[in-house]
């Protein structure tokens, strides 16, 4: 009845009770334990919900950054959703709030469906039948064709069915500079300000495209527009676009959606997509090709649209000399990369052995 | 044949009943052990002999297994045409009480079961076989999933108290299917399912024939659904188990459930905080159990009938007290901190008794500081003894600032706040408090326990609502981190009063695993006993109370924290109100967001009958707009609709998911069918014709005309003329009552059709008008609409029905007047009400609300006041009149013609009704718009 454990016993009962049995490293558990969290206290900010999966795991050493990482991955590839503050929510819900994404599943053309969402107080929703079929290769969750098409049975199930189209959630094609001009028209038409924003970060696109991290600094002297973060109290940094006029912000603008589909993220990179494009220094993708596979070097984070649609067929990695890369299948180079280049407005350069 | 299967059968239940008895476990007629082939020719058999002979004695135990076959197989529907191999041979019968005299003589003799519960008294012959039926076929997807639902809870209680295990299924189903409701009042039926499906290899005695119980699972599993259902379900029930003695598994229930609660002090209302972003401090009040308060006072929750309740900063607005029941445990915000020997809830019109009782609630207890812990949620929650633990964060409030030097030794940090009146500090305790810290602490009135401490980890414990309890699910693993702040040689360990139980420590922190926990309530002691240098100083304690719950079904929980919400204004509508559009659907979650709308429609089985796609609108879609999709939906689906025994009306919005309303069809003895090819209405009839069935019609062009009917060619089906009929059956004082609309084309050209030619004919007499009026408006208001248009043509009969009423009762120009509702017209209306200018000043200026009863005494006292009506019972029926004629109770005879002509006498009061309630209608259509933004 009382027990003392060890370490790695108490990792395997967490595991196990998780759906994740044998576990031996807290990574594997960090994705479950954030759609438990999920579940339990949504609405909630980002930092209770990382803060509720980190803490008890505090004797495997501080687990902060990895959940973090954990969390970025399950709000891109829809587990998570997050969504600004709704009409009828509580007082104390943030005006950005997480929730857990019902469980959903997407019939792809392939017959492959793709698992998403949180089944409440049980790891899955599937059947232990199905669930025993499913494949996670740490990005997405994977039911394989079967003989018999079992969307039916998943929407018995109680499962939503979201096409890949609506999933994927690609925005329109369009021209660098047609961006950047509906972002400059919406940032023209705010206030102009009279007061220093204490504590903001600009992205530099003067900067090394190569080093996303290093572009980032604090404002000088700079001019022009930026992307942008300025702090907030008790919350995470709020993406935004300045307009900067020797290193006082004259305008700026909030980045996000009413429509919840882009995160202020994935708008604040696109835009820096495009500026970067429209500079002449556009973000670049080093292909590596190790057949019958691809390796796609990245160094600006990609928005949530672009790394949903290489999760289809990629595998993700920690970069090496990058930010992170992406293995594919060499037939769906061209593809990967034309998209991209589309909607992200990147070249593509070919390393050679 | 049907001699050699009687005594067959004889034999059979004989030997079952001979095992069982002992035990006390039923024999079920459906464990005849017949061959399939064999039952179809004894059914042949039977038919020829009831048709030639009749229903004879000497095969009573053959009718008793073919009925439970009947009852197995039937799909949901009718019962007796599954029991029937010749149309009309048991519909149409007198014999029914037969079968059950004989179903009571099996229960004598054999130890049949025996039907209970509501649905039992109802049905009160269909129910025999079908609960010797055991678990009907079309009722096994319903079953599967609400064990799989369950499935937690299951294994528990069939290991702490097995014989509840009905009580608990029947407790715990959303009745989303009547007829399931229905055969779930058979606890003790289902009890012995799941005990026999849990124990299906293992029992020392079967409880179900183990071929029957074969049968059953064969047919469950024919389905892919519930096959999954019911293996994952037996695999949870099956081996789950949990490791506490029997005496400690029960004491740990009984202490959570029945002990512990009841006796504990109960607190006022406490602070809540939350740190939010670009917002700062967000406080708020938990507010306090009063369902608690009011049981232990001997007050019933009606005690809070006339009280008002306003919480601390809602200046304008007083709402009903009883709103404080559903509000217990909550978290309300406030915005400004509650002043000083203020009640922080506020009420009005209470007794003294209830002041007594609930005072002391409503009022925040006075300290220096108020000492708030965050909680996993990143709530902070009021600690009622106010101290601070080593490793915590704590919020701090004071009226004042405190002093600057102890909140410096202390380690406060200030939080800013838009809060007037009031400082509030953070403070992060750290492992090892610091004597410095620990006196400014205490000079602030903060004490501090250290020494040994307790932290949940691997997963955190779910928050609980305003418990400070930690609860975690039976399916997680209960470990606890233990500190101590001081060299130690172990720990003492005590769980739930046990023995207690010493743990060594080769450091001062432990990992401990509590296994096998029952569901319930739990308490864990800890003492670390110092070792070293620290041997000298006393031995540390802590105690860690928690919760053990069973897992929820998934759909349930996620509902409400889904990214959008679908709204039924007023809550709780029901599906015809809703298709009527008296009831607005609305989506409340991100703007420019694609809402797909749809109706899908399903049989007794519960499963898909029909689904259809309404068309899409916008998150923030006006009402008309939404409207006009459900009028879509319903247009297309009528006949579906008619039919089906579960109407879901269903928003999707891609990745957010989907919501849906659900409205089951409730399923009585007698009902109508309607077949709208051949345009035939059918009595379907499951009495046990203990009296005659009476039956009349009213035609939809003369709603006022009552026409006798022959129950019998009812039964059998009858075709009913353009264009429709009102039905209603009575039986043993129930009436059973549809509307049939039968338009002589199915296409509608223009609205102008809808407006339907319709004859009142009233009597010339006034109260007699006046009660003919009301009891056709109630017949009507309850038929259930089936047919094209017949939700529509219901809508406008009622309303030229409400129409004539309020015409009669005050006359038509004034009538026409409210009828237009518009401002100009509700004026024009004001000046012909007679009586005191006050009074009619007063119908119009005092917010009025569409309750009748909150409505009341605001009513009769200006009825009093500006003497249009001294009597108070005259005053409440006028009300009654123009909010709801159906509330009013006119009785019958000579003394119902009396009320009804008393009533009509003073036409300013019914004037004075009607133009408040057109008012209030005023105020009540701006609510929902406003709720929903």
């Amino acid at each position: 009845m009382m027990q003392t454990l060890s370490a790695p016993e108490l990792l395997l009962r967490v595991g196990e009770s998780l759906g994740v049995p044998g576990a031996v490293v807290t990574d594997q558990l960090l994705k479950p334990a954030l759609r438990r969290a999920a579940h339990i206290l949504a609405p909630t900010a980002r930092g209770d919900l990382v803060r509720f999966v980190a803490a008890p795991l505090a004797p495997f050493g501080d687990q902060r950054e990895a959940v973090e990482a954990a969390l970025d991955e399950l709000i891109v590839y829809g587990d998570i959703l997050a969504m600004r503050r709704q009409p009828l929510d509580k007082w104390d819900v943030p005006t950005e709030a997480l929730r857990p994404a019902p469980p959903t599943f997407v019939r792809r053309s392939t017959g492959e469906f793709i698992i998403l969402g949180v089944a409440g107080d049980h790891p899955t929703a599937l059947s232990q039948e199905l669930e025993a079929l499913v494949v996670d290769d740490g990005l997405v969750r994977r039911l394989p064709p079967q003989a018999e098409d079992l969307s039916a049975h998943l929407r018995l199930l109680g499962f939503a069915q979201l096409t890949e189209q609506a999933w994927l959630r690609t925005p329109q094609v369009e021209s660098a500079a047609a961006h950047i001009a509906y972002w400059r028209a919406k940032l023209d038409a705010a206030p102009r300000l009279d007061h220093a924003v204490d504590g903001i970060e600009i992205l530099d696109g003067a900067r090394d495209p190569h080093y996303y991290r290093g572009r980032w600094t604090a404002l000088g002297l700079q001019s022009g527009v930026f992307v942008a973060r300025r702090p907030q109290l008790y919350g995470a940094p709020l993406w935004s676009l300045a307009l900067v006029e020797r290193g006082q912000v004259r305008r700026l603008i909030d980045l996000f959606t009413d429509d919840d589909r882009q995160r202020p993220c994935d708008l604040a990179w696109r835009i820096q997509a495009a500026m970067d494009a429209e500079r002449g220094t556009p973000q670049r993708i080093r292909i590596r090709r190790t057949a019958p596979t691809v390796s796609l070097d990245l160094f600006s984070p990609l928005p949530a649209f672009a790394e949903r649609r290489l999760a289809l067929v990629a595998s993700k990695t920690a970069g090496a000399q990058c930010l992170y890369s992406f293995t594919i299948p060499a037939a769906r180079l061209a593809d990967e990369i034309g998209a991209l280049r589309s909607l992200l407005w990147m070249t593509a350069d070919e390393e050679h052995a | 044949m049907l001699d050699d299967t009687q005594r067959q059968l004889e034999a059979r239940f004989t030997e079952l009943a001979a095992m069982r008895k002992p035990l006390d476990y039923p024999v079920y007629a459906l464990e005849h052990g017949l061959e399939t082939d064999h039952i179809d020719a004894l059914a042949n058999a039977a038919s020829m002999e009831i048709r030639q002979i009749g229903l004879r004695r000497a095969h009573w135990l053959v009718w008793a297994a073919l009925a439970a076959e009947a009852g197995y197989r039937y799909a949901g529907d009718e019962y007796w045409p599954a029991l029937e191999r010749t149309r009309g041979e048991w519909r149409g019968n007198d014999q029914r009480d037969q079968l059950r005299t004989w179903f009571r003589t099996f229960h004598t003799i054999y130890g049949g079961p025996v039907p209970k519960g509501r649905w039992a008294a109802h049905f009160n012959i269909i129910a025999w076989p079908i609960n010797n039926a055991i678990l009907p076929r079309y009722l096994q997807d319903h079953f599967a999933r609400h064990l799989y639902n369950l499935r937690y809870e299951l294994a528990h209680r069939a290991q702490t108290d097995p014989t509840e295990i009905g009580t608990l299924l029947l407790d715990r189903y959303d009745g989303s299917s009547a007829r399931f409701a229905y055969f779930l009042q058979q606890t003790e039926l289902t009890t012995m399912l799941v005990l026999a499906l849990r124990e299906e290899e293992s029992g020392p005695l079967p409880r179900i024939s183990p071929a029957l119980l074969a049968r059953i699972v064969a047919d469950l599993e024919a389905k892919r659904l519930a096959r999954d259902y019911l293996r994952d379900a037996r695999s949870v029930i099956r081996t789950r188990k949990f490791a506490l003695a029997p005496h400690l598994r029960t004491a740990s229930v009984s202490a959570s459930s029945t002990t512990r609660r009841p006796t504990a002090p109960l607190l006022g209302p406490r602070f809540a905080a939350k740190l939010l972003p670009d917002r700062g401090l967000g406080l708020a009040l938990i507010v306090p159990d009063f369902t608690i308060a009011l049981a232990r006072a001997g007050l019933g929750q009606a005690a809070l009938r006339g009280v008002r309740m306003r919480l601390a900063g809602e200046d304008e607005r007083w709402t009903p007290a009883s709103n404080l029941l559903t509000l217990a445990g909550q978290a309300r915000e406030v915005t400004t901190f509650p002043p000083a020997a203020e009640p922080v809830i506020a009420l009005q019109g209470e007794t003294q008794p209830l002041r007594m009782t609930l005072g002391p609630l409503c009022q925040l207890e006075e300290r220096p500081c108020w000492v708030l812990r965050r909680f996993g949620d990143g709530l902070y929650r009021q600690v009622i003894q106010g101290h601070v633990r080593p490793g915590q964060s704590y919020i701090v409030l004071a009226r004042e600032p405190l002093p600057a030097d102890d909140v410096a030794l202390a380690a406060l940090d200030r939080v800013p706040t838009a809060l007037a009146n009031m400082a509030a500090y953070h403070l992060k305790v750290p492992d090892r408090l610091t004597d410095a810290q620990a006196h400014a602490l205490a000079r602030l009135s903060i004490g501090t326990k250290a020494a040994v401490w307790v932290e949940p980890t691997g997963l955190a414990p779910r928050p609980a609502g305003a418990h400070t309890i930690a609860r975690w699910l039976s399916t997680e693993p209960i470990v606890l981190r233990i500190r101590a702040d001081h060299q130690v040689s172990g720990f003492v360990a005590r769980l739930d009063g046990t023995e207690p139980q010493r743990i060594a420590a080769t450091t001062s922190e432990i990992l401990l695993a509590l296994d096998g926990l029952a569901i319930g309530e739990h308490h864990l002691e800890l003492a670390a006993i110092p070792s070293g240098s620290a041997s000298t100083t006393a031995v540390a304690t802590t105690s860690f109370s928690f919760e053990v719950a069973p897992p929820q079904p998934w759909p349930e929980t996620m509902r409400g924290r889904a990214g959008f919400r679908l709204v039924v204004s007023p809550a709780n509508s029901s599906l015809e109100d809703v298709l009527a559009g008296r009831a607005a659907l609305s989506v409340v979650g991100p703007a420019d967001r694609q809402v797909k709308w749809s109706l899908d429609t399903f049989d007794a089985g519960g499963n898909l009958a029909t689904t259809s796609r309404g068309g899409n609108t916008g998150t923030r879609a006006a009402q008309a707009e939404i409207a006009q999709v459900v009028a879509r939906l319903r247009s297309n689906n009528s006949e579906a609709i008619d039919r089906a025994h579960r109407v879901d009306i269903s928003a999707a919005v891609d990745e957010l998911g989907i919501q849906t309303l659900r409205f089951p069809h409730p399923v009585e003895p007698l009902r109508w069918i309607f077949e709208p090819k051949e345009q035939v209405v059918r009595l379907v009839d499951e009495t046990g014709h203990e009296e005659p069935v009476k039956v009349a019609g009213l035609p939809l062009a003369t709603p006022l005309e009552r026409i006798a009917l022959a129950a019998a060619a009812l039964v059998e089906g009858q075709v009913v003329e353009p264009p429709g009929m009102l039905f209603t059956a009575r039986y043993r004082g129930r009436s059973q009552t549809a509307f049939v609309s039968v338009p002589a084309a199915t296409t509608l050209h223009s609205f102008a059709e809808l407006d339907l030619a319709q004859r009142f004919d009233m009597p010339a007499v006034g109260e007699e008008a006046l009660l003919l009026l009301v009891r056709t408006l109630a017949l009507w208001r309850q038929a259930r609409a089936l047919g094209h248009l017949a939700i529509v043509r219901k809508a406008v009969t009622v309303d030229k029905l409400r129409d004539r009423i309020a015409a009669l009762a005050c006359g038509a120009d004034f009538a026409s007047l409210i009828r237009n509702g518009e401002p100009g017209a509700l004026q024009a209306a004001r000046g012909m009400v007679g009586g005191s200018p006050g009074f009619r000043s007063r119908m119009c200026s005092h917010e009025w609300t569409p309750s009748l009863r909150d409505s009341i005494p605001a009513f009769v006292a200006y009825a009093n006041t500006y003497k249009v009506e001294t009597e108070a019972k005259r005053a409440t029926a006028a009300l009654a009149l123009a909010f709801d004629p159906l509330r009013l109770r006119f009785g019958y005879g000579p003394e119902a013609t009396a009320k009804a002509k008393r009533l009509l006498t003073n036409r300013t009061l019914l004037r004075g009704a009607y133009l408040a309630r057109a008012n209030a209608g005023v105020h009540a259509d701006d609510k929902p718009l406003a709720a929903t933004g």
